[in-house]
């Protein structure tokens, strides 16, 4: 028998004792684990999508917050690895903090990290529309173009998880060379053609704190950009050697998309120039300070590949939202569940989880380009707090558990305690950030979040198949078991 | 004929000797794709526009899509037998056991001169090209990528292949580039496609330039034996690769020819450098940009030259018809390392021959070994298939392309009596070589040789049943 044989029956024995049997695909590596975070992750995307807001918040000044503000994510990678090597279940946030804590706790945390990666999504989306329309030149397009677009966008995002996970891991792999070679060859042009075009621009920016809202919010957008490494998690039903690959693979992605991601915001406010010049442009800031330097061709070159980033980056992120409703609906914890759990025998993919998630993100985005203003500061705050609130409540889960019960599993314990104490703090102040940088998705929030609250005490609790369901017995394993060769 | 292989014990036999001594399967469709992909776009980038000096530009399309046609036409032949016989021997393989140990041989011989030959040219047009770029000590810069590659190579299949498709995609991405920058907006003109060339020595002259851009497409089959899952993977990859390249092919022929005549890309040995150079002269981030993404062109030719020379040289190796430790295979990275450092004679070739007469060496040898495969097509998969249409119909597509193959090389021959004449030389050499040691030396127990002798076996089988 094959090492990788041998290895999978481990896992799917492990898999058994959290009380599932395996029905998705297991074949993923470290390096498939690692691009699939990475590619969520998506400096390329993050920076390019956030740039303009970036310099109108605080200028150039708000280059040197992201390397610090990618420290304090470290830390919040690092407490949500440590939990993936001890529960490598599909489900991430939601199924750890049921195990560290409690159901109902459990179920908020995952509504909260499905409505943030819903906006997020929605966010990706809707830049890379903007950035298509920019590309073509069409500056006033109408809504229903807009909306015609991100349709097209998500129902290929759909069709793509619908074909399988190898059609996704192909391009996750592809995001991690688009990424390197990417972002390689644009910081060293920007840094070689730049300065012939504009000054040192970062000399003649300092840190004021007379704007600190400005620079509160560029925190914000920081932290944005280094949100996705936990995609890792979801799929680690699909990994092999989930408790070594997965923890492994969002380590691996965040210390690279702290180095990508820093070269790239380096090179951007080292060729920027005069930042009055950009909102003038009436283009997305990065394609301008781009073409500024290095002219017409090379820049749409290097704006395909950015294009190419962000597609596969939302595309990720689709398949993550995918994993978050397949898992709860796994537990009965939805609403459909019995159909939404089904996993195509073909495919190895759950079609109706693709489908629900493709449709609601769809029915958002509506919402979204209707809105009077520009939607991307609303996203942002929606799918910055609800994941903040998510990561928030799994990490105090564990540290409860860390400090109080099994002190054997968590091999790191002073480093972990310090390490989950400063980011549940750094999560905290990000979301009362949000509260400053939008209300309104501090309010979306709480609405859905209390909407969801009605159908969780009034439907859920009350439903005895979501009751009986976290763990099954042995017999019940069995008997499934058997239900399935059959 | 009835096939009795299936009830002998051979593939066990092979199968265990492989598990020993043989690669891990772990390429895939994408990995085929990028290494086909990448040693024949490198072609774009050089010399191509030589052919131009022989013929006008209407006459080289036509002569490209007789090469395709040829292309075309033999790439099934060589998937079904890639698939039939899955050995890193390729051709040899398909001869050997068709007609024999020497024919074997020679048609070994033939790939190895071919692949040393391109990987030759493609070292050449690197110096060139460092040299043109201004960069010092090209020379120097050249072996030391060579050497860097070699060293990469041995530490196994996984880490080249991705390398691979890394430098194989931004060359892709390099052309894509060029296409942007040039603006043929009201320059495309179809006077010069419709001018009379002088026929046929114009084509003559032409054709290695042309058959250059496709040379080493068979390098597919020579990793057949690392590939998973063959019978789908090899025929998907040679269709997507040459459905690849002449999507390229053409958008770059076109939009060159569209934007300047003929006579401006004639005598350059980097049009497409050239092009960018007329039309895009102020703008210098794009020609240093589509400089530095053209190398990474160079580099997966290089890289692809070497994956089937070194295969090549293993297969012999490990046959015995060379010496045996050039078919050695690291155990750990299951990497051919001795077969992959003899392939500093591409080094040496592209040191001391002029690049353009390697070219025309490189389509003696091709043709030929085109010509010897689809010769053993019809012992090994013709004779056995059952008389109708679907055989008749296989018959003359082998027949057409041997007839292609046959004119191609009258062609050659017609113009470069001289090479021809080396070639020959070096074919006399090898069968010398064949029957004073190759010959003596052979190991039974390779898969190539298991093969050929179980076929002989099941000859004899059949004719006694049937007497």
């Amino acid at each position: 028998m094959s090492k990788v044989t041998l290895q999978k029956e481990k896992d799917q024995e492990d898999l058994r004792k959290f009380g599932y049997i395996q029905e998705l695909n297991r074949s993923m590596n470290l390096f498939t684990n690692f691009a699939i975070a990475f590619s969520l992750i998506s400096p390329l995307t993050g920076i390019s999508v956030l740039y303009d807001y970036g310099i109108q918040y605080s200028g150039l000044a708000g280059v040197p917050l992201l390397p610090i503000v990618g420290i304090f994510q470290f830390l919040v990678a690092f407490s949500l690895s440590e939990i993936a090597a001890i529960y490598p279940v599909a489900g991430g946030v939601y199924k750890w903090t049921t195990i560290l804590s409690n159901k109902t706790l459990g179920w908020f945390s995952g509504m909260a990290a499905i409505i943030g990666w819903s906006a997020c999504g929605i966010g990706v989306a809707y830049g890379l529309t903007q950035f298509l329309l920019s590309l073509f030149h069409i500056r006033f397009a109408s809504d229903l173009m807009i909306l015609t677009i991100m349709g097209v966008l998500l129902f290929s995002y759909s069709i793509m998880n619908l074909c399988g996970m190898q059609l996704v891991k192909w391009f996750c792999h592809a995001s991690v060379m688009i990424h390197i070679v990417g972002i390689l060859l644009i910081a060293s042009l920007l840094f070689i053609f730049g300065q012939s075009t504009t000054d040192l621009s970062l000399e003649s920016q300092v840190l004021s704190m007379d704007n600190w809202p400005g620079l509160l919010s560029t925190v914000l957008l920081c932290h944005w950009v280094f949100t996705g490494f936990d995609a890792s998690a979801n799929v680690s039903e699909e990994s092999l050697n989930p408790s070594s690959s997965v923890p492994l693979g969002i380590m691996l992605s965040v210390v690279i998309s702290y180095v990508l991601g820093n070269l790239f915001l380096l090179s951007l406010g080292y060729a920027t120039g005069d930042v009055s010049q950009i909102a003038a442009s009436h283009q997305p800031g990065i394609f301008y300070v781009i073409s500024q330097v290095l002219g017409p061709i090379v820049s749409k070159y290097l704006f395909l590949i950015i294009l190419v980033a962000m597609f596969i980056c939302g595309l990720a992120k689709q398949t993550l939202i995918v994993r978050m409703i397949y898992a709860l609906s796994r537990d009965n914890a939805l609403p459909k569940a019995n159909v939404l759990k089904v996993v195509s025998p073909t495919y190895e993919v759950p079609t109706y989880s693709v489908i629900v998630a493709g449709a609601i993100i769809l029915f958002a985005s509506i919402f979204t380009v209707m809105l009077p203003s520009d939607p991307l500061p609303l996203l942002i705050a929606v799918s910055a707090l609800g994941i903040c609130l998510s990561h928030a409540i799994t990490i105090a889960s564990s540290f409860k558990h860390l400090i109080r019960y099994d002190r054997r599993q968590f091999r790191h314990k002073p480093l972990s305690i310090v390490a989950r104490a400063i980011a549940i703090l750094w999560l905290s102040v990000i979301c009362i950030i949000v509260g400053f940088f939008n209300i309104w998705g501090v309010l979306v929030v709480t609405a859905l979040l209390g909407v969801l609250s009605i159908y969780y005490f009034v439907v859920l609790k009350n439903d005895p198949g979501y009751e009986s369901n976290i763990a099954l017995s042995e017999e019940d394993l069995i008997r499934i078991e058997k239900l399935r060769r059959n | 004929m009835e096939d009795y292989s299936d009830i002998m014990i051979t593939r066990k036999h092979i199968n265990e000797f492989n598990k020993k001594s043989g690669f891990k399967k772990i390429l895939a469709f994408r990995d085929l794709w990028g290494i086909t992909v990448g040693l024949m776009i490198s072609g774009l980038f050089f010399e191509w526009s030589q052919a131009l000096r022989f013929v006008k530009p209407g006459s080289l399309l036509i002569l490209i899509s007789g090469i395709f046609l040829f292309y075309i036409l033999y790439m099934p032949v060589l998937s079904r037998l890639a698939v039939s016989y899955p050995y890193a021997g390729g051709g040899y393989a398909y001869s050997r056991i068709a007609f024999g140990s020497f024919w074997g041989f020679m048609t070994g011989i033939l790939k190895v001169g071919e692949f040393a030959c391109i990987t030759g040219v493609l070292l050449s047009y690197l110096e060139s090209y460092l040299k043109m770029l201004h960069i010092p000590m090209a020379d120097y810069v050249k072996m030391l990528i060579f050497a860097i590659l070699m060293v990469f190579h041995s530490t196994g299949t996984k880490k080249t292949v991705f390398l691979q498709l890394l430098v194989t995609t931004i060359g892709i991405s390099a052309l894509l580039l060029l296409f942007m920058g040039i603006d043929t907006t009201g320059a495309l003109s179809f006077v010069e496609l419709t001018e009379p060339s002088h026929l046929p020595y114009g084509m003559a002259g032409a054709l290695p330039f042309v058959l250059w851009l496709f040379l080493g497409i068979d390098v597919t089959v020579l990793t057949v034996e690392e590939t998973k899952n063959p019978g789908k993977q090899i025929p998907l990859a040679f269709l997507a690769s040459l459905l690849m390249l002449l999507f390229l092919l053409l958008g770059t022929i076109l939009i060159c020819l569209a934007c300047v005549p003929a006579i401006f890309l004639a005598g350059a040995s980097f049009p497409l450098h050239r092009i960018l150079m007329l039309l895009q002269e102020d703008d210098k981030v794009l020609q240093a940009v589509f400089s530095f993404l053209s190398l990474s062109a160079f580099l997966a030719g290089v890289n692809a030259g070497l994956i089937g020379y070194s295969r090549q040289v293993f297969s012999l190796g490990r046959a015995g018809y060379l010496p045996s430790v050039l078919g050695k295979i690291h155990e750990k990275s299951k990497a051919p390392y001795a077969a992959v450092f003899s392939s500093a004679l591409a080094l040496l070739l592209s040191g001391f021959f002029p690049a353009i007469s390697l070219i025309k060496m490189a389509c003696f040898f091709a043709l030929i070994s085109y010509l010897l495969t689809a010769l053993s097509y019809f012992p090994l998969v013709i004779r056995k298939m059952k008389k109708g249409k679907r055989r008749v119909l296989q018959k003359g597509m082998v027949g057409l392309v041997l007839l292609m193959c046959a004119v191609g090389f009258f062609g050659m021959l017609f113009l470069n009596l001289l090479l021809f004449g080396i070639f020959s030389g070096i074919l006399i050499l090898a069968a010398v070589y064949y029957l004073a040691v190759g010959k003596k030396k052979v190991n039974q127990d390779a898969p190539e040789e298991v093969e050929a002798n179980s076929e002989r076996i099941n000859i004899i089988i059949t004719d006694m049943i049937k007497s």
